[in-house]
């Protein structure tokens, strides 16, 4: 196999004996892939910083001889080091979740540029001083689900289809299993997750309708964003068959008001 | 290895299980154990089983010790109101190698990690609060590591430690010595000339 020159995201870094690392990216020629970084935790001119979570990086790899191994790493060029998120737990918390997310779904080989141009994106917007963190996090994780054709139904009843607007005020029951809103008509949730109140989804249709830029000008009220966000997050979960480390640690943070 | 008789075959099978050592590896070891006389074979055993029997975990700073408190903690011609923040005692023993600190420390057992599931509550975080509360540190110099996890550990222990009355400093990073400037990466640079001084 030619060597591969792509641009990447390191997903996840473990260590491999005692000078070597596995590293595993998201890359926009290949999708998912992990390569064997020789040589990277003995000597620092080897790769120098640019191996570091969550940094975009210009990466060129091979096979080597061994049919069947890891592919080896010849090359790591830092391109963006979104310093902020490393300078704040939270951010890192948020970040380690998407990458996480990505690392669990996306399959090895199979190039997805829709969700690698969405994961630098928001990246980008979370090193962005100006942004909201939880803006951003329920921005991306609405994408992610879209791209991953798990738009969770917000507008309409999943049963019988009658639209939010006729329903009045009230708790709204999300449905994990049929992946959208009942009505209080329909009844009984099959895979119950939070319940939501009729504003509170109503933000998140409209957040979800602009841009980040769009989500920013928006005036959303607390509740509602964190409504929203748990929604999306037990519903990602749900998909991804178990609750990610490192939303387990998110939500250990928010407890203690970090 | 059936070749081997079977007190020989065990002791390869238990050096194998050490980390980065094979079978290969493991059975040149163990020749050459039984090369050399019975009495360095018999301190090896001795030496094992002592650290393993004495080692233990300082009750003030969580470093590797025989005796608690440490010998670190003891001497009373260190620094007593800085205390440095480190992940391992392996760090522990690389600061103490550069002689450039006098202060104690204090290891956290890690650093937070939220992909490997590693929160405060796995780390001795709440073990170096109750230090604070004592009242004779001023200085807390945070040496967590440089990398995201480091980084991230070092900003949640500002702000846990903010208005506790004690200083809470970070290490610097930038160009290791003997480091060519052409190879280093960008946010090393940037943070090298954030932290540039007067010569």
């Amino acid at each position: 196999m030619p060597p591969v020159t792509t641009s990447a995201v390191i997903l996840r870094s473990i260590e491999y004996g005692d000078f070597d690392l596995i590293v595993t990216f998201f890359t926009q020629a290949q999708g998912k892939r992990a390569a064997l970084a020789k040589n990277a935790r003995k000597s620092f001119k080897r790769f120098g910083g640019a191996l570091e979570l969550f940094s975009k990086v210009s990466i060129v790899y091979a096979h080597g001889k061994k049919k069947g191994g890891l592919p080896l790493l010849s090359e790591s060029n830092l391109e963006q080091h979104f310093s902020n998120i490393r300078m704040d737990i939270h951010k890192t918390a948020l970040a380690s979740l998407w990458a996480e997310t990505i690392y669990s779904w996306a399959e090895e080989e199979q190039a997805q540029e829709e969700i690698f141009q969405l994961l630098i994106r928001s990246l980008e917007n979370l090193d962005d001083e100006k942004v909201d963190r939880d803006k951003v996090n329920i921005l991306f994780l609405l994408r992610f689900l879209a791209l991953a054709g798990l738009t969770p139904s917000l507008d309409q009843c999943v049963l019988c289809c009658r639209s939010l607007e006729d329903w009045g005020q009230g708790g709204i029951c999300f449905d994990h299993a049929r992946g959208g809103i009942v009505c209080p008509k329909c009844g009984v949730c099959l895979a119950p997750g939070p319940v939501l109140s009729v504003g509170a989804v109503k933000q998140l249709l409209w957040l979800n309708k602009g841009d980040l830029a769009a989500a920013g000008r928006m005036k959303l009220s607390r509740e509602a964003m964190d409504r929203g966000r748990d929604l999306l997050e037990s519903f990602l979960a749900y998909h991804l068959g178990r609750e990610p480390k490192s939303l387990r640690f998110l939500k250990d943070l928010r407890r203690r008001h970090f | 290895m059936s070749f081997y008789p079977p007190s020989l075959v065990n002791l390869i099978k238990q050096l194998s299980k050490l980390p980065g050592i094979g079978e290969k590896t493991a059975e040149r070891l163990a020749l050459h154990i039984l090369r050399g006389s019975v009495k360095d074979a018999q301190a090896l055993a001795e030496s094992i089983s002592e650290a393993k029997e004495t080692v233990r975990l300082c009750s003030v700073c969580y470093g590797l010790a025989d005796s608690d408190p440490c010998h670190i903690c003891r001497d009373a011609t260190r620094d007593q109101d800085v205390v440095c923040v480190v992940e391992q005692g392996t760090d522990m023993v690389a600061l103490e190698k550069s002689g450039a600190f006098k202060g104690r420390y204090h290891v956290l057992q890690g650093c937070l990690s939220p992909m490997n599931g590693v929160g405060p509550d796995n780390l001795r975080i709440r073990e170096l609060v109750e230090r604070l509360k004592k009242g004779k540190i001023k200085e807390v110099v945070v040496a967590t590591g440089t990398s995201v996890e480091g980084e991230s550990t070092a900003n949640y222990l500002r702000q846990v430690l903010e208005g506790s009355g004690v200083k809470v400093t970070r290490i610097a990073s930038g160009v290791p010595i003997g480091g060519d400037l052409k190879y280093t990466d960008a946010l090393t640079l940037k943070r090298a000339l954030d932290s540039r001084h007067c010569l």
